[in-house]
């Protein structure tokens, strides 16, 4: 009888929960580290760098008016800049610390007041609280021209209506005898007309507006935008075909004054279309392949871990070097 | 051919002696199903002369002529016999061994063991008697021949009741596992919790960790020899059981009595058919009706005719399929939706005998594994218009042919060569789907180009025993794999030497280098049937490993116990895994011209090193083992991680296993097992922070806002740098026996996780509220992020009722 009752309690007990919460002397530890994201490039015109510390991942969070935002459901929350921490940029001859800006939440210092070199090595340093967290990484050596590219026009239908748009894709050739990273863009330049109400008349006047379309990769394209010359050194790249998602008749701007229709007296004009390649280096390509592969948190595949290439902290000092190729249609 | 074999036979028969010698030849056979039995000790004790039976029962022993010859045969669970000859010329001799029956074996306690491990020169080999399986406590009271090697020192499980095997350090597709000469694919039936092996209709286990003879290639890590029972040839009989999740049922019988037999055996589970009505009750009120289902089935068949002694014909097959599948029926919607995956092997094999020692058995060899994904999906348009159809359909197989041709010569005492020529062609569909439907606009047709391949291999090997305490199989593999417009030519030497230092006490030691031409993705660690097979191609190399393997086997009498120690290296090399992120079902990847799986893989190195300890007693009323292994295995992969070494998920230090089955009597066997191993290696989040991007998209002139992108990404640190809580398991079982008037039964009752131990399963990050969340002056709240451990099994009882007739 007794050894019934036992048996019986043993059942019971196996019908608790199979999901148990890790007491959190058993969790594993990771103190927080500085964060620090950095790109610098000779055709930019200020260097930007965001710094911040990490959270533990377990443990009490208390939201306290902290901006967070969600992500898969979860809420994720962002980590405070660090006003506070020394930013310090070194081309290992001049240093100089960027100045915080409240604006960007960001410490940046124009181009201007410290140049950026292809071929240059610098070291970003950021210390705060006792911390101190460094990386490197040198500018390209080489703006990797457009060989040649392709322009079509094609009817597709984007949201829910049937326009012409352009698609593109071009070629560059590799530098041989070094490794090479390379990311591609494409966006157009639109110089649209545009109708403001003057307060003073109370009618309305015609103006023109510089508007930027970014061109998609076409997603079943399986080459990326990221790509690198490992077994392909020397050869010829292809980008994948970009597209445009919307058509320059959507920037026709008609307005309807006492009930009828004002058509612009010029209709919107493209200025160019653009074709970037950016010559990055491999913290550059790494760092962005990583975050483009990252998964969360699954617990039936191994998880993704983000590059870094930050000494002592988290994050990435990354450069490149851009060459644009304007085509006019 | 024929002159070249003339030159070889003459070769070895140089060692031939002066003294008049004959030669002994013959089959052991089961007294009364005429079973064939392999791994049959003959030997004349207090001399050097013994040999093994091979796989299908045939010895042949050349020795110095003798008055008074005693030829002792003895295996285990089998009464030993001895022939008293008067060896004076060559004979045949066939013999029968009487089986101890199981109600028996309690009586015949402390019998000598008489399979001594220390005399053998092969190593790291595991032999389970399938009686023995049958004994040992089973999840849900299904016993898998799997379940029970992963009891087995040097072998592991992976996740919790898991039944692939990770052998020193190798991966479950790095396992050559073949059922009557046919490879098999895919072995785990319901996302690896079984095996696809029904232990009914086997007659022989044997894993090989290390120190591989030449006639096995082509895996890395292990090789899993199965063959199938072949069926009485006296008397029709049967044997079956009901469990819980499934019911079995084995026929087996004569054809023409003597001559020919065959053994049909099958297994399907019900929760399906069981589960139907209680789903259909709920649904009564409800217009749409789903059908959702899972079932698996297998099915053995084995048919086998004996021309006499010199030839034998088996044709046997093996089919096996699960099937997912969800069915919705309504008045305007019509929906079938599945996943289905199986093997298919069939193997024909005839065995000639060229006089008493050159033994040849030819195979036809024909396997196939796919998987499958369908769904089709019809929306009846109510006004009369069109309806909406949808339909999917994702396919990847294998599928090979194969000849082989396997020769066993014995030429004289000191030598049993074993030679032989293979080739296999594999045709590999990695992937296919098909999209139609009217709310796509055309219809998408992906295929991967079939890739076709040749893989062949060569060997010879000789078992030689130069002097009485020396024995070393010595062997040469030539594996080729063509492929595309490469072809692969991998020799692989291979090793084995067993060196007595003192009575029934052996130092071994081994190498063997092996290639892998086929590989398995896996981005799950799971045995789930989107694990893809993929072929060597031009940019994928072949997995090589080399193992070397040393220890010691010591056997005792009394009490009758084997003790094995090994320790042994691997590495291997181009081992394949998913790059980072990838899965089967995205594929995608850079400076890629088509879609193609290549694209997403990466070749990487990996290494393991242990040593294991096995205590074990085969016989007796406690019978069972104590296993031990002590291992690191570490990957470099310059892909993942960042190119730094990392312990792979699987990699474990301690690894226990305690097995015990006792007779209490001849109606009641207890049994037993326990099981201690590390935790897996995992990697779980450290720290969370923001990572910006480079969004590369044109702002506005001077806009002057920051063109990045933040996303709130975790700090893992390196990759697989937390442990799981270790694993262990207490299961118990108890069968009671009883012969009835027509049949045998045996009611059997288990538990699986006596102490109903919390194992890891998987870690989840979650989020709990904490209990006093009162409203804050600006509306926050405060949570926990936590970390969670699900678990998969807790204390499960079963039974089952097994009957033999």
């Amino acid at each position: 009888m007794r050894y019934t009752f036992c048996l019986l309690l043993l059942v019971l007990t196996s019908c608790e929960s199979l999901v148990n919460t890790i007491p959190e002397d058993q969790l594993p530890q990771g103190d927080p580290q500085l964060t620090m994201f950095c790109y610098i490039s000779p055709q930019d015109t200020v260097i930007r760098a965001k710094v911040s510390r990490s959270s533990p991942a377990f443990g009490e969070y208390n939201s306290g008016g902290q901006s967070y935002f969600l992500d898969n459901g979860d809420t994720i929350r962002t980590n405070q800049p660090l006003a506070t921490a020394t930013v310090a940029i070194s081309d290992g001859q001049t240093t100089v610390n960027l100045p915080y800006q409240k604006r960007n939440q960001t410490f940046e210092i124009p181009v201007s007041q410290f140049p950026i070199r292809a071929g240059q090595t610098y070291t970003l340093t950021v210390t705060e609280g006792g911390q101190k967290a460094q990386a490197t990484c040198t500018v390209p050596k080489n703006q990797v021209p457009v060989k040649s590219y392709t322009l079509d026009s094609m009817i597709a239908n984007r949201a829910g209506s049937t326009r012409m748009v352009y698609v593109t894709n071009f070629t560059w050739d590799d530098p041989a005898g070094a490794a090479n990273y390379y990311r591609v863009n494409v966006y157009e330049v639109i110089d649209a007309p545009t109708f403001r109400l003057n307060q003073a008349d109370n009618k309305y006047y015609e103006y023109r507006q510089t508007f930027i379309n970014n061109y998609r990769v076409d997603r079943n394209n399986f080459r990326s935008a990221f790509q690198n010359d490992k077994n392909l050194d020397g050869t010829t790249f292809s980008s994948p075909q970009f597209e445009s998602y919307s058509s320059l008749s959507e920037y026709n701007r008609i307005i309807t004054v006492d009930g009828k229709p004002v058509f612009p007296s010029r209709p919107a004009e493209r200025v160019g279309i653009f074709l970037e390649i950016y010559n990055v280096d491999a913290p550059y390509y790494e760092f962005h392949r990583s975050l483009e592969d990252y998964n969360g948190d699954n617990p039936f595949t191994e998880p993704s871990l983000i590059y870094t290439n930050v000494k002592g902290g988290l994050g990435v000092f990354a450069s490149y070097n851009r060459s644009v190729k304007v085509i006019k249609p | 051919m024929r002159l070249s074999f003339t030159c070889f036979a003459l070769f070895l028969t140089q060692f031939a002696f002066g003294q008049s010698q004959f030669t002994i030849s013959g089959f052991v056979r089961e007294a009364g199903s005429q079973e064939q039995l392999p791994g049959v000790n003959v030997y004349v004790p207090g001399t050097p002369y013994g040999v093994v039976t091979n796989t299908y029962g045939f010895y042949s022993l050349t020795m110095p002529a003798s008055d008074t010859l005693r030829l002792h045969y003895s295996f285990v669970g089998y009464e030993k016999a001895v022939k008293e000859l008067n060896f004076n010329k060559n004979m045949e001799i066939n013999v029968q061994l009487t089986g101890v029956n199981q109600l028996e074996e309690v009586t015949v306690s402390a019998r000598r063991q008489e399979d001594y491990e220390s005399r053998s020169s092969q190593m790291s080999k595991i032999e389970i008697p399938i009686s023995q399986i049958k004994k040992v406590p089973a999840f849900f009271g299904e016993k898998d021949v799997m379940k029970v090697l992963q009891l087995m020192p040097g072998v592991q499980k992976g996740t919790e009741g898991q039944s692939g095997l990770y052998v020193r350090g190798g991966g479950p597709d790095q396992n050559l596992i073949i059922l009557d000469d046919a490879v098999v694919y895919n072995a785990s039936h319901l996302f690896g919790f079984f095996s696809i092996f029904n232990s009914d209709a086997l007659k022989s286990v044997e894993l090989t960790k290390g120190g591989f003879p030449a006639q096995y290639g082509g895996r890395l890590s292990s090789v899993l020899d199965m063959n199938m029972k072949e069926g009485s040839k006296e008397k029709f009989s049967g044997e079956g059981g009901i469990g819980l999740i499934s019911s079995r049922l084995t026929l087996e019988g004569p054809i023409a009595k003597g001559k020919s037999s065959f053994l049909v055996s099958g297994r399907r589970t019900y929760i399906d058919v069981l589960a139907a009505p209680l789903i259909a009750s709920q649904q009564s009120d409800q217009v749409d009706k789903i059908k959702p289902g899972y079932y698996f089935y297998d099915l053995n068949a084995k048919v086998n005719y004996d021309f006499g002694q010199k030839d034998k014909v088996y044709l046997s097959g093996y089919f096996g399929r699960d099937r997912f599948y969800a069915n919705e029926t309504g008045p305007n919607v019509e929906s079938r939706n599945g996943l289905d995956w199986g093997n298919a092997t069939a193997t024909l094999r005839w065995n000639h005998l060229f006089g008493q020692k050159l033994f040849v058995n030819t195979s036809l060899i024909a396997s196939n594994f796919n998987f499958g994904v369908s769904a089709y999906n019809k929306e009846i348009s109510r006004t009369g218009g069109l309806d909406d159809e949808f339909s999917l359909e994702y396919d990847s197989r294998i599928r090979d042919f194969g000849i082989k041709a396997d020769f066993d010569y014995y030429p004289n005492t000191k030598n049993a060569v074993k030679f032989g020529a293979q080739l296999t062609a594999h045709r590999f569909v990695p992937s296919a789907l098909a999209i139609q439907g009217s709310f796509t606009n055309e219809a998408i047709k992906r295929s991967v180009t079939p890739v076709n391949a040749i893989e062949t291999g060569l060997y010879v090997q000789d078992i030689w025993q130069p002097f009485d305490a020396l024995k070393m199989n010595v062997g040469m593999r030539l594996s080729t794999f063509q492929t595309e417009s490469k072809t692969y030519f991998r020799p692989e030497p291979r090793f084995s030497a067993a060196l007595r230092l003192a009575q029934d006490f052996s130092f071994k030691a081994s190498y063997a280098r092996m290639n892998q031409y086929v590989h398995l993705l896996s981005n799950t660690g799971l045995g789930l049937p989107t694990d893809l097979w993929v072929p060597t191609t031009d940019r994928v190399n072949p997995q090589q490993s080399d193992q070397v393997a040393f220890g010691f086997a010591k056997d005792l009498d009394r009490p009758a116990l084997t003790l094995t120690w090994e320790g042994y290296y691997k590495n291997m090399d181009q081992i394949l895994s998913y790059k980072e992120g990838a899965s089967f079902l995205s594929l995608s990847g850079d400076n890629a011209n088509e879609l193609s799986w290549e694209d997403n893989v990466t070749a990487g190195r990996g290494w393991s090193y242990g040593t294991e300890f096995l205590v074990q007693k085969k016989t007796g009323r406690l019978s069972g083992w104590v296993g031990y292994t002590l291992s690191w295995t570490k990957w470099k992969f310059p892909e993942l991680n960042f190119g730094e070494t990392f312990y792979p998920r699987y990699d474990r230090r301690h690894d226990v296993s305690v097995v015990g089955i006792f007779e209490l009597s001849k109606r009641v066997t207890l049994s037993s097992t326990w099981v201690y191993g590390t935790g897996n290696a995992l990697t779980v989040p450290l720290g969370h922070y923001t990572a910006y991007s480079d969004n590369a998209t044109s702002l506005m002139p001077g806009a002057g806002s920051l063109n990045w992108y933040g996303q709130g990404v975790n700090e893992y640190g390196p990759k697989n740098s937390f442990r799981a809580e270790p694993y262990h398991r207490l299961d118990v079982a108890v069968q009671f026996h009883k012969k009835l008037k027509r049949h045998e039964r045996t009611w059997e009752f288990g538990i699986y996780n006596a102490y109903n131990r919390r194992n890891p399963f998987f870690y989840n990050v979650g989020r709990e509220e904490v209990s006093n969340t009162t409203a804050q002056p600006n509306g926050s709240y405060t949570s926990k992020t936590v970390l969670q451990r699900v678990s998969l099994f807790p204390f499960l009882p079963s039974f089952s009722y097994n009957f033999k007739f």
